[in-house]
């Protein structure tokens, strides 16, 4: 791969990053159980 | 039950291994309620097991830890050392 | 004579068969196929009486179990299937010792068995866990319970501890007295659950049966404020009963009534009888509580034998040595030294192996790609990044096996005994000690804990410093600074525990001081009544905890693998574009010219006083997600300086950066510097959101932000400065 390939693909995986942080409550919210029995998570992920 | 006067102290003047009976309780409302509702009312048996700030209570077989604070405000009368 | 009171009339003696009152309720249920809707019920119980344990039992959920009371602070909901293969919805409580809520935790179960909380639906039917070793006290709540008029299935739990204790207790004469299924079992060992989920499965429930007459000074009171509830405030007749008894018991009008005011009829009922009552000095409280008593107390004469009086039991005598005013101390330091001794010797082969391994990743991507800024991004990035954190897993389930351990023997309450002596010295009492040791592991399971504080002012101050406890993710921030502080393998584990400790000790010491400046300021009131029950003691269930470690471990990679992971990638983007005009340009001049070298440089006059340069001051910004980033983001910042020919771990990296005159960035003096501000600054968004939402306003969160920042700051500036003039 050269050095301008990599250049995109790294770029691109950034963007794909930047996406990730921004929308990262909407796709929590498709998760479906708590992964951990804290007190703290909301019952809702509980139901299912 | 012994005819000799009965000594009347707050709980936490209890000595440790002592068992006093509950005559009443002072402080505020609320938390007379709790006591009261937690079976530690007038007419219960406590054994006291430990403490000198915060005491060890033993009621109704139940180990309740009680602050100064609030054994304070619970009166006891002394029974004599081999009623427990 | 106040019969009339109760809706439907119990039975003539309480003993008959089926009492026509039960079968005239049932009509309506068969009239509506019970197919029509989930049935809902609750678990309620006393604090620590197996509610988790059995609803886990029945609802294959891992709710969080401990052998202390106020484990379970919220509702919870679950769902499990009829012996029919129905699905039934099932609702675990928080404990609570009466309907007459004193505090947060207590109000959940209140809220939701009188129907009101909004986002839960009114249970149908109510599961009571009783503690079988103490009939008499978890009746009392049972005994309210049946006031609600809903069908009652009731568990006798921990009957193993019973049986120890030589209390033996007749299940089918305590069934035939109440009049509702009773079931003797063990939840921890299984035992009962099959036949609860029988008597759940059957489609008629009877109503409890039990006979109390409400004492005849309180009956009309009772009848008259029942009508006007029902009639004046919309109430449902067998609601508006519970509530009439409810706001004869507890002394908070608001507070049992809730959102909704009372109407002005109930309140002059109300108002009129408490004259008329204190002028007689009936004590209506204490009447009602000693009737329902004596009621409970003939009732457990009748149904419980004790084989043998009670010797002082093991638990007794382990207490005598945890919580002797000497022994006690000395135990709880031994406990805490085991811990940070085992964080640094157990942890370092599992700690090196992972360190090993993300090496030779490293490597490897380095010799099969091609130089381009994409093996960068991998190498720079990704592994620097995420690998210079998961390095600390092994440190992190080590601190979660020994909160694990302090959670299910029962020594939390036991701490919080010893503990209240200190905390009295600053106005809080013992209770309050449970949050902030369970702040150690995470201030969010913490904060949520403080429910069961009664006073609203001393559970604000509890929640304003338990983020001052130092919880697992500074772990890894320690464990990085102290070995960029002490090179090699050559000092001994117990140097390195003993900064450690330090560090600890100095977030406990500031949650301490601050919780006497804030009860002395802010948050005036006068010192708690503390009541607290002591747990028998257990022997430690290590399938939990290991289940609970394997839950927190995959918690931490999943956060690695998403939320560090991309902000490790976007920050090396920062610090990788724009690129300096000259290729040729060395990483410290490329670094410098990058996005972040720039924003860095802006925000270093912030921090230069406190001995930190604008590397420190990115990873500072960063770690305002979660103290861990900070770990990944020097990873990433000095991974990229390294340049192409290095893969060395970062604390080499770090211990090699210097200042542009030369100077060594990181002097022993701002490695102990930046570890004191990670023991205060407020850095955790999620501990801000769970502030927000148990305070109900931003007020609080951004109040903590600022005093923990601030002191950070003030802390960090006198040190550095004063270890500078002692020539440091
Ligand atoms: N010996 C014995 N221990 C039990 C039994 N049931 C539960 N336990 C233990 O009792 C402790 C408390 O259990 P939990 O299920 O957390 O109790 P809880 O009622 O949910 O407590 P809170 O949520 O604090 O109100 C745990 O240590 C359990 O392992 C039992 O039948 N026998
Ligand atoms: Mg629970």
């Amino acid at each position: 791969m050269n050095a301008d390939m990599q250049q995109i693909a790294a770029l691109a995986i950034v963007a794909l990053a930047v996406l990730g942080l921004v929308f990262r409550r909407r796709l929590r919210g498709r998760r479906k159980s708590c992964a951990d029995g804290c007190a703290a998570c909301p019952t809702e992920k509980l139901r299912r | 039950m012994s005819s000799a006067p009965i000594p009347l102290s707050p709980l936490c003047q209890l000595p440790a291994g002592r068992t006093g009976r509950v005559t009443r309780l002072t402080g505020d409302e609320g938390f007379c309620q709790r006591i009261r509702e937690m079976g530690f009312g007038e007419a219960a048996l406590v054994t006291k097991i430990s403490g000198s700030s915060t005491s060890l209570c033993l009621v109704n077989g139940m180990r309740i830890a009680l602050n100064h604070g609030a054994a304070m405000s619970i009166l006891v009368e002394h029974l004599p050392a081999a009623a427990r | 004579m106040a019969a009339n009171v109760r809706p439907p009339d119990p039975g003539a003696d309480g003993r008959g068969d089926l009492p026509p009152h039960i079968a005239a309720a049932s009509l309506p249920r068969r009239a509506s196929p019970a197919s029509e809707r989930t049935p809902v019920y609750a678990m309620v119980g006393n604090p620590n009486c197996g509610k988790t344990t059995l609803f886990n039992a029945l609802t294959g959920l891992r709710q969080k179990v401990g052998n202390y009371p106020g484990v379970t602070v919220e509702k919870k909901i679950g769902e499990a299937y009829s012996q029919h293969g129905r699905p039934m919805k099932i609702i675990d409580l928080p404990g609570a010792y009466s309907l007459a809520a004193r505090s947060p935790d207590e109000a959940v179960t209140r809220d939701v068995l009188l129907g009101r909380r909004a986002d839960t639906p009114q249970p149908d039917r109510v599961i009571c866990v009783l503690d079988a070793t103490n009939l008499e006290r978890s009746l009392y709540f049972v005994h309210q319970i049946f006031d609600l008029g809903r069908p009652v299935i009731v568990v006798l739990n921990m009957m193993d501890l019973a049986q120890r204790a030589g209390i033996e207790i007749d299940a089918r004469e305590l069934e035939a007295r109440l009049g509702v299924p009773v079931i003797a079992g063990e939840a921890v060992h299984g035992r009962g659950v099959v036949e609860l989920r029988l008597a759940m499965s059957r489609a008629e429930l009877p109503l409890p049966r039990h006979r109390w007459d409400v004492p005849a000074p309180i009956a009309p009171a009772v009848a008259e404020l029942q009508a006007s509830l029902s009639e004046g405030d919309g109430r449902p007749p067998l609601v508006a009963r519970a509530e009439a008894l409810l706001l004869l018991t507890d002394f908070d009008t608001v507070r049992v009534a809730g959102s909704t005011p009372l109407s002005a009829r109930t309140t002059g009922i109300l108002d009129a009888w408490r004259q008329r009552w204190a002028g007689q000095g009936t004590d209506w409280s204490g009447t009602l509580i000693k009737s329902r008593y004596d009621s409970i107390h003939r009732l457990c004469h009748d149904v419980t034998r004790r084989t043998r009086t009670q010797g002082p039991s093991l638990s007794d005598r382990v207490d005598a040595i945890l919580i002797h005013s000497v022994w006690g101390w000395l135990v709880f330091a031994t406990i805490m030294a085991l811990l940070f001794f085992s964080i640094f010797t157990l942890a370092e082969y599992p700690m090196n192996w992972i360190d090993s391994q993300v090496a030779a990743l490293g490597d490897w991507v380095k010799s099969t790609m091609s130089a381009g800024d994409l093996r960068d991004l991998f190498t720079d990035g990704v592994i620097a990044g995420v690998g210079g954190i998961v390095v600390f897993l092994p440190q992190i389930l080590i601190l979660f096996f020994f909160v694990g351990l302090l959670e299910s023997t029962g020594y939390m309450a036991r701490a919080a005994f010893l503990m209240d002596r200190p905390m009295s010295r600053v106005g809080l009492h013992g209770k309050s000690f449970i949050p902030l040791l369970g702040s150690y592991a995470c201030a969010i399971p913490g904060i949520m804990a403080t429910r069961t504080i009664e006073d609203a002012k001393d559970r604000l101050v509890t929640i304003l410093v338990a983020p001052l406890m130092s919880c697992s993710a500074r772990l890894p921030v320690y464990l990085l600074m102290i070995a960029t502080l002490l090179p090699g393998d050559a000092l001994p584990a117990g140097t390195k525990a003993g900064i450690m400790l330090l560090m600890y000790f100095l977030g406990t010491a500031g949650a301490f001081g601050f919780a006497w400046l804030f009860k002395r300021t802010l948050l005036r009131s006068s010192p708690p009544l503390m009541i607290l029950e002591l747990p028998p003691y257990q022997p430690p269930r290590f399938k939990d905890i290991l289940r609970h470690m394997v839950e927190r471990a995959w918690l931490f990679l999943k956060n690695a693998g998403t939320i560090i992971l991309a902000i490790s990638i976007v920050l090396w983007f920062l610090t990788t574009y724009p690129k300096h005009p000259d290729p040729a340009a060395s990483p410290d001049v490329q670094i410098a010219h990058s996005f972040a070298g720039q924003a860095g440089k802006v925000i270093e006059p912030l921090i230069k006083p406190l001995g930190f340069d604008w590397r420190i001051g990115i990873g500072l910004i960063t770690s305002f997600a979660a103290r861990e980033v900070f770990v990944s983001s020097m990873g990433v910042i000095f991974g990229v300086q390294a340049g192409d020919d290095n893969t060395a771990p970062i604390r080499d990296a770090m211990r090699a950066a210097v200042w542009p005159d030369g100077a060594p960035l990181f002097t022993p003096l701002v490695c102990l510097v930046l570890m004191v501000y990670y023991v205060f600054a407020m850095q955790c968004m999620s501990t801000i959101a769970i502030v927000k939402r148990e305070t109900n306003s931003w007020r609080w969160p951004l109040f903590q932000i600022a005093y923990m920042t601030g002191t950070a700051w003030l802390v960090c500036f006198a040190a550095y400065q004063a270890g500078r003039a002692l020539g440091f």
